[in-house]
């Protein structure tokens, strides 16, 4: 809406004629069925002619080049959701266009191997297709959704229980999960913390009753994470349950910024968070661009949760969110029939024409999966379970859902079978520069001038509706890394849903002392990568200097392996796993500190760093202090202050220290001033860098093997 | 019955390995592998007079043979328009060439001229020649004379000289005495299409016969100039313009080669030769007839012989009114097959079929898919044997004005069937099929082996499954193809080219000396094109479709909607140029203009809702032209406004408009006259093509455009042709206008092709229509999503 009137006050400077027809458009009634049909209407014919038109190649690439132009300048001048659309539209007619023409003109195969070929290509591109169209449609509008203020009758505000499952993960890590739950601001009689350890484990359950708070264990650990969810919640009774992975910290602001929501909408039924990264996703860490390259779930929580709560179809993540207990008793607990329960249950619980929400404020924290390996094992369970209820529980069909719903939880599932299409694009140049097989039967340059507005013009709009969340050709690296190993998950659980075993994430785990090559991980892709250097060589000394194919055809091929070699490229460096020196994961903060010496001297400093059993201070110039005496260190939040004493490991102006045997209290004391504090996540929210999709593709390359002084300085790669 | 004559024997098409035969009673002493047939000879308009008949006919003649000096035709002249080039291990191509049926050959002789590769073995290798299938001579093989121009002067037995005639040419070749590759490049042999066949032969005078007609006063199949006097002893009106005019359509209609122009003789039989008399004199046709038979009928038809030149034959069209001459006319014509004696009379008008838009017989029919038995000259041209590659290359005339968008899927839709000998794939063998007209390959595809692709074939049938791979014995395989060749309206002609491609790997095996053996490709007949679906819409004026096609006017073959206005002082040469324009029109259209009329200029009602085409003398002061405000002269040519805006805007993007040169340079008093095209001002959906002679040269240089081939025509088109001594001189001055229709999608597809930047400006407001309307849907969607649970 704020758009809306940007754009009204901008073009009501220009043209009061713009201004009136805009005034004269909103008093039409859009939702009216008749209206809808009749733009329906309209809209088909026009398109069918803009999209069928032929136009000889020249003209068509002239047509191109002005639309980029046009888009490329719209997208750069205007920043509002009108001209998102303007945008989105002609990437869509650039994209129709081609393929109708491909459609029309390049499928009349010579033999029938081309023909079979042909059309696997074919089908890979409609996949991208289907995928570009329902992202278009998903993130048409994303929903800005604002935290509701709670009543202030302290009174009203519902019981809420917090569950915290864990299966094998390290009790360092879960303390101060518990712990930062436990501090949240919610009137205590009504907050009640449920520690789930499926592991069983005995020092959990004294962490527990030491700490006051539920403590529950089975027997077995049927149905995992769900099974562990659904039988505290026979065991617990408050109406609200918070659901936090034992890695996820909550700030104590959570539950007072959320349930505001359940209060506005009575039909609510889950309110989900961002899920926020403090530690770098293996992917980032292995390229060195944490901070600077937004990472997958950034553009997942910045725009994607946005588009689908517009559509009220946000998915509940499995952590870091809200839900009611009586829909989701209504749908029998937590989903078990697919290994991806969190989006299992969300698409339950809408069915029931319940309504979903989604916060875009982090208020959450936590580790992503610490390894390449762990990496792509949870994104495998992902396209598993995404397939899973693609099969069984289709959210094209089925009651209750409107089609927004359905056509977003679609593209949330349809978006993981990239596998086949991913493996198809980078083995398809191959078929002509090996085989000289025309699976793509057109002159090249008509080719180019197809492709060309398609393919750009689809950056464009995807640069403008992802905006700072995803850098253009990014996704390339995380989908191709992933496809040799999602292919295979997600075909046969569309097959079979049974097959399949259930994979832990492993988190919180130590990567290796040193750097290694995950030879595991990289197989396929330097197979591929291999593959299609070969086919660079032969297809240019074969087809281009022994003049054995047609130089426009082998060079589209040619430059199509270059683009599949940079992205390979990429993701075999990725498959390089640098090394982490620290046991516990460390969150690089500036918090004010002060340190008491024994001699009642006060140092005002500021922390750089702080973690779970220690943290780093930034002494004023001049100021040193040598390694091994105990310091009293205050930080401060606001006005209050925790004291906690520790040791200082290493010594100088900028210190490391270290809490031994860390006491219940001061544990408290800590997370209260650093993890749990209300504004820690949120202020770095969004801000990412702003790259203009060109420019994204040279950092890209920077990172292919193209670049020859990553090669050299492979040793001295910097370490977090 | 062969309706379409589309192959114009002008362009012998020859094609190797296949053979044309009008003798039947050939035999032949090589062992030739191609399969033999006979020519359906039942083309209409010929008739074959045999060397008996003919020998008959001289003995029944009343007067001498004419002896006429001797005839010297270049292969060239015969269509022939490359050297002939022979190349393989066994190869032929064909010469047609006819001769007059009222002639008979005295001598005939062939002057050669050719090369042959120093490579040919002399014991192995010669070059027949064949007439008529039967064997002429060979030339042997020389060593030492390989790669030298060769000269030989072989007669040919007046015996085996026919009316059509069939002169072969074939290569038989050979490099080694162990194995060869029969496509080795050193087996070629050239032969000059500027050898001659020279022809002495002797004129035999007919009886007077109605039977004969068109004979003696034209032959269809003379390659010569011919001229057919036409002779006006009444009153010439319109009705009798209109006779006259039917009868030389009708004779541009039947002939096949060659120009026929018609002089004309108001009041005086010419001396010698044969001519057309058109009478309304009872007497006078009683005194030239010097027969016993005689008839009072209002309409008839007479032939006698001349009376000052016993070889020449006058025609004699009696009507006792103009109308009675158009029946004789019209009788002669739809019956000139039954006519016999030298007398016929007619009571009334035949009855006319009602022709329909576009079927003329020059044209591809639009009513439906057309068999290639029907495209194809002969039958036997479908079948081919051949060591690699066979080509089955064949013209096709179409509707000047079809129009179809674009797009790949769009145009002149071709189903082939087609056979061919499975490539040896075990051998490392392929074969394409590849369909191309002369600028582009429309459709290739590559042959498969049954066994390997017909994968459920073999799973429906499994004793497919377990056959050997190694049969040696090819088998013969059918496949089809459906495409669409794209329409280009600049060149209505279609070279259609179906071949098909055999390739062979490195090593081959030696069968019988032959690296390769022979393979046999086939069309089949009943394979379809298909126009039918087209729509017909073309920019106008456009000169160039009228001197090709006749187009507008030829629409319908019979010209029933053309008038032809000729006013003021009728001059010999005003007729005869209106008389060659008609012949011209009949040869276009292959179909005679039995239903045009001529009408004086101020008889507007009659014409304004017909194409025009008037014959205007510069002299003379037309009220209707000048009524139109029609600039006749062409000293300056004032490009309209109208125009100049279109053509900018079209220019902008796309320049599909025909060069416009206001400022050609000639000299106005060198104009002789002037041929426009433009839009009819009494209707908008009529032309209006205009002659205007500005002198008595124009009336000569405007038949000698219309006598002359069409090579010569790419000189006329635009919207006017100016017309000197010095040359033609063509420009486009003239408003643009549309004929045809075009289907909703088209011609919006139409209008915005033609205005790019319209195109542009179309999608960039389908985009703002698209934009706000979801703009404003999206907006009232998060209205109502935010207000969600608020009361």
């Amino acid at each position: 809406m704020n758009s809306f009137t940007t754009l009204k006050q901008e073009s009501a400077k220009k043209n009061s004629l713009i201004d009136n027809l805009s005034a004269h458009l909103s008093t039409i009634n859009w939702s009216n069925p008749l209206i809808r049909i009749l733009v329906l209407g309209i809209s088909s014919i026009l398109l069918y002619i803009v999209i069928s038109f032929p136009l000889d190649y020249k003209m068509q690439f002239v047509f191109g080049v002005a639309f980029i132009i046009l888009s490329a300048y719209i997208s750069k001048k205007f920043d509002n959701r009108f001209a998102v659309l303007l945008v989105i539209f002609m990437s869509f007619i650039m994209t129709m266009r081609y393929f109708y023409w491909r459609f029309t003109t390049t499928l009349e195969f010579e033999s029938s191997l081309e023909a079979v070929l042909g059309y696997l290509l074919l089908s890979a591109e409609l996949y991208g297709l289907v995928i570009m169209l329902l992202g278009y449609f998903q993130n048409a509008w994303p929903y800005k959704r604002e935290s509701v203020p709670l009543p202030k009758d302290e009174n009203l505000w519902p019981h809420v229980d917090i569950f915290v499952p864990t299966y094998n993960e390290p009790l360092s890590i879960v303390k101060i999960t518990i712990v930062a739950a436990k501090l949240m601001d919610w009137p205590a009689d009504k907050l009640h913390v449920y520690l789930l350890d499926d592991g069983n484990r005995p020092e959990f359950k004294k962490f527990a009753s030491d700490l006051g708070v539920n403590y529950i264990a089975r027997k077995d650990n049927r149905h995992a994470k769900a099974g562990n969810l659904n039988n505290a919640l026979k065991e617990s009774k408050s109406e609200f349950v918070a659901i936090f992975d034992c890695d996820h910290i909550p700030c104590r602001s959570f539950l007072q910024m959320t349930m505001g929501l359940f209060f506005k909408d009575n039909k609510l039924a889950i309110v989900q968070t961002p899920h926020y990264f403090f530690s770098p996703d293996p992917i980032e860490r292995n390229l060195k661009v944490h901070g600077e390259v937004p990472n997958e779930g950034e553009l997942f929580y910045g725009i994607v949760q946005e588009g689908n709560d517009f559509w009220n179809a946000s998915f509940f993540c499995g952590s870091c969110a809200v839900l009611k207990r009586k829909p989701l008793e209504e749908v029998g607990g937590v989903a078990v029939e697919t290994v991806t329960e969190d989006a299992h249950t969300a698409l339950k619980i809408s069915r029931l024409g319940y309504n979903l929400s989604y916060l875009a404020i982090p208020l959450a924290a936590g580790l992503a999966t610490d390894s390449l390996f762990a990496h792509v094992n949870q994104r495998i369970r992902w396209a598993r379970g995404m397939a899973q209820i693609f099969r069984i529980d289709n959210p094209f069909f089925g009651k209750g859902l409107k089609f927004g719903q359905r056509i977003c939880y679609s593209t949330a599932m349809v978006g993981f079978f990239y596998g086949v299409p991913r493996v198809l694009f980078l083995l398809a140049p191959l078929a002509y520069l090996l085989a000289g097989l025309q699976i793509y039967q057109a002159f090249a340059l008509t080719v180019f001038s197809f492709a060309i507005p398609h393919v750009v013009m689809s950056q464009i709009a995807g640069h403008k509706v992802q905006a700072q969340f995803r850098h253009s050709f990014w996704g390339e690296i995380y989908d191709t890394l992933l496809a040799p190993y999602v292919l295979l998950p997600v075909l046969v659980a569309l097959i079979n849903p049974k097959l399949g075993s259930f994979n832990v994430t492993k988190k919180g785990g130590q990567t290796s002392a040193n750097d290694y090559f995950d030879l595991r991980i990289a197989a396929p892709i330097i197979i591929l990568l291999g593959l299609n250097i070969f086919g660079l060589f032969y297809g240019t000394i074969h087809k281009i200097v022994l003049e054995n194919g047609d130089v426009y055809t082998s060079l589209l091929n040619l430059v199509w392996v270059v683009f599949n070699i940079i992205i390979l490229g990429a993701c075999v460096f990725v498959a390089l796993e640098a090394r982490e020196l620290r046991s516990t994961p460390r969150v690089q903060m500036t918090l004010p500190a002060a340190i008491y010496l024994p001699n009642g001297k006060t140092i005002f400093c500021s922390t750089t760093n702080f973690s779970s059993n220690g943290f780093g201070l930034l002494l004023p110039d001049g100021c040193n202090i040598p390694a091994g005496s105990t310091l009293s260190v205050g930080i401060f939040r606001g006005k209050e202050e925790s004291v906690i004493t520790a040791k200082v490991k290493k010594g100088g102006n900028e210190l490391g220290l270290e809490i031994e045997k860390i006491s219940q209290e001061d544990l408290i004391k800590l997370v209260n001033v650093t993890f749990s504090r209300a504004d820690n996540w949120a202020k770095d929210w969004g801000n990412n860098r702003r790259v203009s999709p060109l420019a994204s593709l040279k950092e890209l390359m920077g990172h292919g093997v193209v670049s020859p002084k990553k090669l050299l300085n492979l040793r001295d790669l910097k370490k977090i | 019955m062969l309706k379409i004559p589309l192959l114009k024997n002008r362009y012998i098409k020859t094609c190797l390995f296949s053979f044309i035969y009008l003798i039947p009673t050939s035999t032949f002493f090589i062992e030739p592998a191609t399969v033999f047939a006979k020519i359906n000879t039942n083309q209409q308009n010929e008739k074959q007079v045999t060397s008996v008949e003919k020998d008959e006919a001289i003995k029944n003649s009343l007067v001498p043979i004419e002896q006429k000096p001797p005839h010297i035709l270049t292969f060239q002249k015969l269509g022939i328009e490359s050297p002939i080039v022979l190349r393989g291990i066994e190869s032929e191509q064909n010469i047609n060439f006819k001769i007059r049926s009222d002639e008979v050959v005295s001598s005939a002789k062939l002057n050669l001229s050719f090369y042959y590769s120093k490579q040919l073995l002399s014991e192995l290798s010669q070059i027949n020649i064949l007439m008529n299938g039967e064997p002429l001579d060979a030339i042997n093989i020389e060593d030492g004379l390989g790669g030298q121009r060769i000269n030989k002067t072989i007669e040919i037995p007046k015996e085996l000289v026919s009316d059509n005639n069939v002169l072969t040419f074939q290569l038989i070749a050979h490099y080694s005495k162990e194995c060869e590759d029969p496509r080795d490049s050193r087996l070629w042999s050239v032969i000059s299409n500027y050898s001659t066949i020279e022809i002495v032969s002797k004129q035999f005078v007919l009886q007077n016969d109605l039977q004969y007609f068109p004979l003696p006063f034209l032959d269809a199949q003379d390659v010569k100039k011919t001229s057919v006097p036409f002779v006006f002893l009444n009153k010439l009106g319109k009705t009798t313009l209109e006779s006259a005019g039917i009868l030389a359509s009708y004779f541009g209609s039947i002939s096949n080669n060659n120009n026929i122009d018609y002089p004309v003789h108001f009041n005086n039989i010419p001396k010698k030769g044969n001519a057309i008399v058109f009478l309304d004199n009872l007497d006078t046709l009683n005194s030239l007839n010097n027969s016993t038979d005689s008839s009072n009928s209002d309409s008839q038809l007479l032939i006698v012989s001349n009376p000052t030149d016993q070889t020449g034959k006058l025609l004699l069209v009696y009507g006792k009114n103009p109308e009675d001459q158009k029946t004789t006319i019209l009788n002669l014509i739809s019956k000139s097959n039954k006519l016999s004696g030298n007398l016929a009379a007619f009571s009334s008008k035949p009855i006319m079929e009602r022709r329909r838009p576009y079927d003329s017989p020059a044209w591809l029919q639009t009513d439906g898919p057309v068999k290639f038995s029907q495209v194809y000259p002969n039958l036997n041209s479908l079948n081919a044997t051949s060591y690699g590659t066979s080509t089955f290359p064949v013209d096709i005339n179409l509707p000047p004005d079809l129009f179809a968008l674009t797009n790949k899927n769009n145009g002149i839709k071709i189903d082939i069937k087609y056979s061919y000998d499975e490539p040896n794939f075990s051998k490392g063998q392929s074969a394409k099929f590849i369909i191309s007209t002369d600028d582009q390959i429309i459709r290739a595809t590559t042959l498969n082996s049954s066994s390997k692709n017909n994968f459920f074939e073999n799973v429906l049938n499994p004793t497919n499954f377990f056959k050997s791979k190694n049969v040696e014995n090819v088998r013969f395989l059918d496949g089809s193809l459906s495409t669409h060749v794209p329409v280009e309206q600049k060149n209505s002609l279609l070279k259609l080219k179906p071949s098909f491609n055999y390739n062979y790997s490195n090593k081959m095996d030696c069968v019988n000396n032959l690296m390769i053996a022979s393979t046999k490709q086939s069309i089949n007949p009943n394979s379809t094109i298909d126009i039918s679906n087209l729509s017909h819409f073309i920019k106008m004026p456009n000169l160039a479709v009228f001197k090709t096609h006749g187009y507008p006017f030829s629409r319908m073959a019979d010209l029933s909607d053309t008038s032809f206005i000729i006013s003021g002082e009728l001059s010999p040469s005003m007729v005869k140029s209106y008389l060659n324009v008609l012949g011209w029109f009949g040869k276009s259209i292959r179909f005679p203009a039995v239903s045009m009329t001529v009408n004086n200029e101020n008889e507007v009602d009659q014409f304004k809702q017909k194409n025009l085409i008037i014959f205007n003398n510069a002299s003379y002061n037309s009220k209707l032209l000048s009524s139109w405000d029609i600039s006749i002269d062409s000293g300056v040519v004032s490009d309209s406004y109208l125009n100049k805006i279109n053509r900018f805007f079209s220019k902008l993007i796309k320049d599909d408009s025909e060069p416009v040169n206001p400022t050609q340079n000639f000299n106005q008093s060198d104009v002789k006259a002037n041929i426009l095209e433009f839009q009819s001002p009494l209707s908008n959906k009529n032309t209006v093509v205009l002659f205007s002679f500005n002198s008595e040269d124009g009336f000569k240089l405007i038949d000698d455009i219309f006598g002359e081939s069409d090579e010569l025509s790419g000189k006329v088109y635009g919207s006017r042709t100016v017309i000197t001594n010095q040359g033609k001189y063509s420009l486009s001055d003239q408003s643009e206008y549309y004929l045809g229709s075009l289907t909703l999608t088209e011609s919006l597809f139409f209008f915005l092709a033609k205005y790019p930047l319209f195109f542009v400006f179309f999608t960039v407001l389908v985009i703002l229509f698209l934009s706000i309307a979801s703009y404003y849907l999206l907006r009232d969607l998060i209205k109502k999503r935010s207000n969600v649970g608020k009361i």
